[in-house]
């Protein structure tokens, strides 16, 4: 049986993100088994839906906080009793997703024939043997200079990006009729005036909308009649009742019901207005409509995955900041209810306060963010992350050839990382002629230079260090032969990268 | 002065991970190793609560 196992213990969110690549698989191969490793507790986007065959639970608090007792012998017994149980399912695969480096040892240890992903190698070093978990891993390095959603970055290291993504997540006939009991348990008809789900939480401050915010919209939604659910973990629970005493008539899931029997009320309603959350990713997984609230993360990487979703972002010159803490809010603040009302009721954000998107699938199938008004800070700078893109993929050809930003500073810094890469190659050349110690000293300079890019070259530099990083050197001379190898294709790839312009 | 530890990993624990990282790119490492060290960056892992741990 061709067995895979995905590797992702991640939270709630990116477990949803990751959806369409077990569908995706799922739909090249019936017959594939897929096992998802998840951590405990964020197993709720997996429940249930057809595209993964076992879930495979990983209790990681568990043993964290045993190895940080005098009984960390325990947790190593209990990690080391999952890798065993690991092993004995002789996996064909491994796509690991995730960029805790514990999973790449878990990787490692695995010794699997095909891995994508991080993964640490027996001779001392993390590897990341294949491109587009490279491009994945350079994102931090230089967000300006991708344009790609994680999800479609999932789906092209897993090889399913030609596979068209239907429906990642499903809500079982059984689970939707229950949620329709419940909200006429609380006086909702699910048949009656629309009902608008609305999510006042987030995994922290920076993320989350104003309350006042949230009632005032919710204020104008009672108004015209439609009915309100405010959902939320158990954690969640003093926000959403918050919001509640400022709404009347308005229920509190929060609480009540489990992340499973939330999703199940989203079919019932007309849309979901949510910040960056991981009922945002369930909404959008359903292909329900989505109003997404962004502040200080990026929804190009990780918006809303599915087209016709409405993002909103206000106008912060440190977008995407990343911050988990903020004295302004201003990008929160700085969407207004009636922008987010006005988009409800399909009418033009032409007036709005912050910047509009819409999400659109484009011609070979990735999500991209549309600008209604977009007149704040750029996420992404195209003509660049249509050069990364290229880089990774031969076959990338842009509907339209880049023209916006600045292209000669944009063929000038990569020629500069392409030109030091090939002078690295001759240096290890003469190296293994020489065995001078000042060859490998040049080699070295170049490469620390390398740290004094700033454009695009930050994101080569990171794609080049991650390949050399992962070069084993057990055997000095394998080594160094395979990294001079590197350093000329990476030198090659980049100079053909650039054909890209016109 | 007295200095209060402040990771509260056992120092067994800590030791024996360093002796694997020492070893770490002179041998190849076997499966014990690999699980020491797994083991060790779990112990680092965190939660939004704690703030201390960094990949």
């Amino acid at each position: 049986m061709n067995k895979i196992l995905v590797i992702l213990p991640n939270n709630l969110g990116d477990v949803i993100m990751a959806l369409p690549v077990l569908e995706g698989l799922k739909n090249k191969d019936p017959e594939v088994h897929i096992t998802f490793f998840v951590e405990t507790g964020y197993e709720g986007g997996l429940v249930g839906t057809p595209w993964c065959d076992r879930i495979f639970l990983f209790d990681r608090k568990a043993i964290r906080d045993g190895a940080r007792t005098r009984n960390w012998r325990g947790s190593l017994d209990a990690l080391k009793t999952i890798v065993e149980e690991l092993v004995r399912e002789r996996f064909r695969r491994i796509i690991n997703l995730s960029q805790h480096p514990y999973a790449a040892y878990i990787a490692g240890l695995l010794s699997c024939p095909q891995t994508q992903g991080r993964v640490f190698l027996r001779e001392g070093n993390h590897a990341v043997p294949d491109a587009w978990s490279r491009y994945l891993y350079a994102i931090p390095f230089g967000r300006a200079y991708n344009g790609l959603h994680a999800t479609d970055i999932y789906r092209k290291i897993a090889g399913t990006a030609d596979i068209p993504v239907r429906t990642p997540l499903t809500v079982g006939e059984n689970e939707r009729e229950e949620a329709g009991r419940f909200l006429q348990s609380r006086g909702i008809d699910p048949a009656g005036p629309p009902l608008m789900v609305l999510q006042p939480g987030a995994a922290y401050q920076a993320k989350r909308w104003p309350i006042e915010h949230f009632a005032a919209l919710g204020r104008m939604l009672l108004d015209r009649g439609g009915t309100i659910v405010i959902t939320g973990a158990a954690a969640e629970t003093d926000s959403a009742n918050s919001l509640q005493s400022l709404l009347n008539g308005a229920v509190v899931t929060a609480g009540v019901l489990s992340f499973r029997e939330t999703i199940a009320l989203l079919p019932h309603a007309s849309g979901c207005v949510t910040g960056d959350t991981a009922i945002m990713h369930a909404t959008a997984a359903l292909g329900r409509p989505v109003y997404a609230l962004f502040g200080p993360t990026n929804p190009v990487e990780t918006g809303p995955y599915c087209p016709g979703a409405w993002v909103f972002s206000g106008r912060c010159p440190n977008r995407p900041c990343f911050c988990f803490e903020c004295k302004t809010r201003l990008c929160m603040e700085a969407i207004t209810p009636g922008d987010v009302y006005r988009a409800i009721r399909e009418e033009s954000p032409a007036n709005a306060t912050s910047d509009v998107y819409r999400t659109v699938v484009d011609a070979d199938g990735v999500i991209r963010l549309d600008p209604l008004v977009g007149q704040g800070r750029p996420y992404y700078l195209p003509a660049g992350a249509a050069l990364t893109r290229r880089f990774v993929d031969k076959d990338y050809a842009p509907e339209a050839p880049p023209s916006d930003g600045d292209i000669e500073a944009l063929k000038n810094e990569t020629m500069i990382v392409a030109d030091a890469a090939r002078t690295m190659a001759q240096s290890l050349t003469e190296f293994e002629s020489t065995r001078s110690p000042d060859a490998l000293r040049d080699y070295e300079k170049i490469r620390a230079n390398l740290s004094s890019l700033s454009g695009v070259g930050v994101f080569w530099t990171a794609l080049l260090n991650l390949r050399l990083n992962g070069v084993p050197l057990l055997d000095p001379a394998k080594g160094i032969a395979e990294s001079r190898d590197l350093c000329r294709e990476m030198a090659d790839a980049l100079t053909s990268a650039l054909s890209i312009y016109p | 002065m007295n200095i209060i530890p402040c990771d509260p990993r056992d120092p067994e624990f800590l030791r024996r991970t360093e002796a694997v990282r020492q070893k770490s790119g002179r041998q190849l490492l076997d499966d014990n190793d690999l699980l020491l060290l797994a083991c060790e960056e779990i112990s680092r892992t965190f939660t939004r609560e704690e703030i201390r741990y960094s990949a």
